[in-house]
């Protein structure tokens, strides 16, 4: 039997500050840093001057083990770190979820196997197998390879697929280089964001309705009467909205907020509407809080347009939407149009609700009392509701009209971020930190999957994402880097002991006969990084500067806490060496213009990694807008003038974009000059009633319930289940960290299927047992958990899970008008494989809603 | 840190020295925070006839301060004592906030009201769903020929502590 210590951080332990690298909540943290060996000890010489000798009690600054690494820097002094949350950041309140609670185990630790696969140099392809080379040859190659196909076949013969979002990978910083880079340098049009198969915004119809993705705030959300969630699982996703501020306000704790935010009016503890086909651990824990300030509505897959826009007729009818808000700041004619269309004045409420139980399956009671709670008056006060959608909507059947009805829904009822206790806001995924120069290519942007798959392009440059595992149609990508890859690899191996020019000349052979030149950046070996032919070795959180956005455009600054290890380095630092690489080529061979456009990656020659970081930074805010704009993505993101001292100033609180800078002082775009640390900068994007739209005004986009596309509909008719699919608790993303961490690994050894009690009665299936789903694209393997919590002939899957990727029974269905895949939207058979005795004895397959 | 040593590898194994052992070869763990023997008091806590299917039994260990729950479910458990292996112990604070754990007899689990953490106590306390970072810590136990259970050691870290006994009585 053994005793466990966790280290105590010494009164003169460095204290850092740092946002969480995961969900775009974004909670705040603290680092304390200190030479190993220099421990403090419990009779209160520590950090906190406390007496930790005893037993501490609730809500105390405790380590646990996953809130220690051991980390060494360059200079191979090693050192103890502890990450903690911050109990002064408003956005978590001290809170932390497991994600975010496990930072620090998350932190390089050579001896630990968390150091797995880890990237610590670049790596090339020869032989079948990935040999570790220098810096030099690995960013001469991709530079040399690059250019030529750029000079022989045009810019689009590079293609790209990159994060564009805050940190676990991007940030401001990284995403301005990589832009810059692709955008500016290279002007390709062949470009695609981490999770989807073109260079698109999820929500389009968002911006095309005149306003942004992210509109409001957390604090909001804890004044609204309402909150409405749509295909948002909050708690397993964006745990501290939840946890800080959703249960804030559903259990009544808000409630003196309220009572000094809107004087006079009346107000009460919140309630909350979840729209989602499965009850998730949201909506148990909602019901345990608030079982009668609750409402479930479980529609069937594919139908929140027509759910939605029948509770927007109801309300219409009952003449409860903002009549004074629609003719005053939205455009007349669009009005008009949303009546006739998505409100269908020209049937009966009577038909149209009747019509939209028979296929939502959600009842008429529960949509009247949807709109009751959305808008119906409290005496001659108006509803404040606080809406936020997210993947549930935007993979739905037709991402445009899913959005434009979310949106449509907050116009009517006047709820779009112009009053307090309101919001028509994503909930979102990564952080965000968008500044780019304008993407160069067409709207509908092209479909990159679908056109490498026929040919397109000769390069391919995957970057802090792994898209065999969470594209749709993964199988496709699969096959064609195999298949394309192939052809290089040929050329790569029949140039053995050749000189750097000679290797580059056969792979431009090879990839004019067909080949893909495939390059990987990330911090692990990643799936995808198996199919290619240079590995660029990046650094993540914590190794360098970085500034993010969280869900309520909160920006601040992530401290340095380590250095990166081995070779590694931050994507804006390689991004600006391999542009000077290019650059000097095209000097000199004397092609000035091209020279240029590889230009102005200046920040490299800062003094240290902050001075680095801080100007690429700047250079984006600089230089980012209107660019992007033109786009349809809005300024929000905007920041000029503001520095990282400033930043620092504001620690985890940090301030809310967009702001503009004055004279040293920092305020929103409304002449907002809190000093309140909770709220700093623009609190409601359209507190002042100005849009995006025509004359600044908002419009609505009208959305009819499309049915389901031919290729879905077609594996619907031939497979049995409904493949629902999104996250869980534990894991973040495509689990590059827990994948490589006991605690997790042991808790989730393969991807889970969830499947209702009488389907599983007829599959003869119990929970434990191994399964394969499959259809016409694909089979994946997963663990059964049988539960009363998805309906009969459905089920559930992780998406983007390396340990079985549903992604490989998704359809290659995407919206025509955005080309933003229909993830949500597949259909297969379940197929009973065993039982393995290792899984059953240590894997709990107990139900993950708390009280059942 | 701990992190590395595989819940499940350490469990099958039935203890942590051998754990430690079994892994050797394959990682290297920390040195100046792994395991090593501690003088944790053996203490009775009950007997199996107090035991009640579906009730939890409150009791401290390793000291007062240090709440406990012993259970007799309805299943073999990891780490189980007992004619069926299925009597176990674990700590009752949550460790994610603190906050004490309720069991819930309808499914054999522990919850926490204050952010709805779970733990499995069949399978050593894992987490079901959690905001915590650890899993439940497991109280060793033995059982005598009476029937008399013993507590016999805590395998991993108490929320609230930065030790589990007391700093000078493990030194």
């Amino acid at each position: 039997m053994g005793i466990v210590k966790a280290p105590i951080p010494p009164k003169n332990a460095h204290i850092l500050r740092t946002p969480c690298e995961f969900c775009i909540v974004g909670c705040g943290y603290i680092a304390y840093k200190w030479p190993v060996g220099e421990d403090g000890d419990p009779n209160g010489n520590n950090i906190w001057n406390m007496n930790l000798a005893k037993q501490l009690p609730a809500y105390s600054d405790w380590v646990s083990q996953h809130q220690h690494q051991r980390i060494k820097e360059q200079d191979n002094k090693e050192y103890n770190l502890v990450v903690i949350p911050d109990k002064d950041c408003f956005v978590n309140k001290g809170l932390h979820s497991i994600r975010g609670g496990t930072l620090a185990a998350k932190c390089y630790n050579e001896r630990a196997r968390i150091a797995q696969d880890r990237l610590l140099a670049p790596f090339v392809y020869e032989d079948d197998r990935h040999t570790e080379t220098t810096w030099s040859e690995a960013s001469d190659l991709v530079s040399r390879v690059v250019k030529e196909c750029m000079d022989r076949w045009g810019p689009d013969a590079i293609a790209m697929k990159f994060f564009d979002h805050g940190m676990g990978g991007g940030g401001f910083e990284n995403n301005w280089a990589v832009g810059k880079f692709f955008f500016t340098g290279v002007g390709t049009k062949i470009a695609s964001i981490h999770n989807r198969p073109a260079y698109n915004s999820e929500v389009f119809a968002a911006g095309d309705a005149g306003t942004a993705a992210l509109n409001t705030n957390y604090f909001d959300a804890e004044l609204a009467d309402t909150i409405m969630l749509i295909g948002a699982n909050s708690l397993e996703t964006q745990t501290n909205f939840w946890w800080a501020h959703a249960i804030s306000n559903l259990n009544g704790t808000s409630l003196g907020d309220k009572k000094k935010e809107f004087s006079g009016e009346p107000s009460e503890a919140g309630r909350i509407i979840i729209v989602d086909p499965r009850r998730t651990p949201t909506i148990a824990s909602a019901q345990q809080i608030a079982p009668d300030r609750t409402l479930h509505l479980d529609l069937e897959p594919g139908t929140d347009i027509i759910l939605i826009n029948a509770i927007a007729r109801i309300i219409y009818e009952k003449g409860w939407h903002g009549r004074d808000f629609i003719e005053k700041y939205t455009e007349a004619s669009s009005w008009e149009n949303y009546k006739k269309i998505s409100l269908r004045q020209d049937t009966s409420l009577k038909d149209v609700i009747v019509e939209a139980e028979k296929i939502t399956g959600v009842s008429q009671a529960k949509m009247v009392k949807a709109a009751e709670w959305i808008a119906e008056p409290k005496g001659t006060f108006r509803k404040r509701t606080w809406i936020g959608y997210e993947k549930g909507v935007i993979w739905g059947i037709k991402n445009y009209e899913n959005v434009a009805a979310v949106i449509g829904l907050g116009l009517l009822t006047d709820n779009l971020s112009t009053r307090p206790g309101t919001g028509c806001t994503r909930m979102g995924g990564h952080q965000e930190g968008y500044v780019r120069p304008g993407y160069p290519g067409p709207r509908p942007p092209i479909y990159v999957d679908d056109v490498l798959d026929k040919g397109a392009a000769k390069v391919f440059w995957i970057g802090g994402c792994d898209p065999v595992n969470t594209t749709l149609d993964a199988m496709r990508m699969r096959k064609l880097l195999r298949r394309r890859g192939q052809i290089v690899n040929q050329a790569i191996d029949a140039s053995h002991g050749k000189p750097a020019e000679e290797r580059v000349k056969a792979i431009l052979d090879a990839v004019d006969k067909g080949g893909l030149f495939v390059i990987a950046q990330n911090i692990y070996f990643v799936d995808t990084a198996k199919y290619s032919h240079v590995v660029l070795p990046a650094a993540r959180w914590g190794e360098h500067y970085a500034t993010t956005m969280n869900g309520e455009r909160r920006v601040r600054l992530f401290e340095k806490l380590y250095d990166p290890p081995g070779e590694a380095r931050p994507d804006f630092i390689i991004m600006a060496e391999i542009a000077e690489i290019i650059e000097n080529l095209y000097a000199k061979e004397g092609k000035a213009e091209m020279a240029q456009r590889f230009s102005g990656f200046d920040w490299i020659k800062g003094k240290n990694a902050r001075e680095i970081a801080e100007k690429c930074f700047m250079d984006g805010a600089e230089h980012s807008f209107p660019a992007a704009d033109s786009y349809g993505i809005k300024p929000i993101e905007a920041y000029r003038g503001l520095s990282y001292d400033m930043l620092k100033q504001f620690g985890n609180n940090g301030v809310i974009l967009p702001v503009t800078v004055k004279n040293g002082r920092v305020e929103g775009v409304h002449g907002e000059r809190t000093d309140d640390g909770r709220i700093r900068g623009t609190r409601l994007l359209h507190s002042d009633h100005k849009f995006y739209g025509q004359d600044g005004k908002a419009k609505f986009i009208p959305s009819q319930w499309p049915g389901y596309p031919k290729l879905v509909a077609s594996q619907k008719q031939k497979y049995r289940f409904w493949i629902n699919n999104g996250r869980l608790n534990h894991i973040w993303q495509t689990e590059y960290y827990e994948l490589r961490m006991p605690l997790f690994k042991d808790r989730y050894p393969m991807s889970i299927l969830e499947v209702n009690p009488e389907d599983a009665k007829d599959l003869g299936l119990q929970s434990g047992d191994i399964v394969e789903v499959y259809n016409d694209f694909g089979s994946v393997r997963g663990l059964a958990y049988v539960t009363e919590n998805v309906k009969k002939g459905h089920a559930f899957m992780v998406f983007g899970s390396p340990k079985g990727s549903v992604n490989v029974v998704v359809t290659n269905h995407v919206d025509p008008d955005t080309i933003i895949p229909y993830y949500k939207g597949t259909w297969g058979n379940i197929r009973r494989i065993g039982s393995s005795r290792m899984i059953r004895d240590t894997v709990s397959f107990k139900d993950t809603r708390v009280y059942g | 840190m701990m992190t590395d040593i595989s819940r499940r590898n350490f469990l099958l194994a039935g203890g942590g020295a051998t754990a430690a052992v079994l892994l050797a070869p394959v990682i290297k763990i920390v040195d100046d925070l792994a395991w090593a023997i501690a003088p944790y008091p053996s203490q009775k806590i009950c007997n199996i006839e107090q035991l009640i299917m579906g009730k939890a039994f409150a009791a401290s260990y390793p000291d007062k301060d240090s709440p406990i729950m012993v259970l007799n479910i309805s299943v073999e458990a990891l780490g189980g004592v007992g004619p069926g292996k299925s009597i176990v112990a674990f700590s009752s604070l949550c460790t994610h906030k603190g906050c004490p754990l309720i069991y819930l007899p309808k499914d054999e689990t522990f919850v926490c009201p204050c952010h709805h953490s779970k733990f499995d106590p069949a399978k050593a306390g894992q987490i079901v769903i959690a905001q915590a970072t650890e899993n439940l810590p497991q109280i060793e136990l033995e059982i005598d020929s009476k029937g008399d259970i013993y507590a016999t050691g805590v395998k991993t870290l108490l929320y609230g502590r930065f030790q589990n006994l007391s700093f000078k009585a493990a030194q």
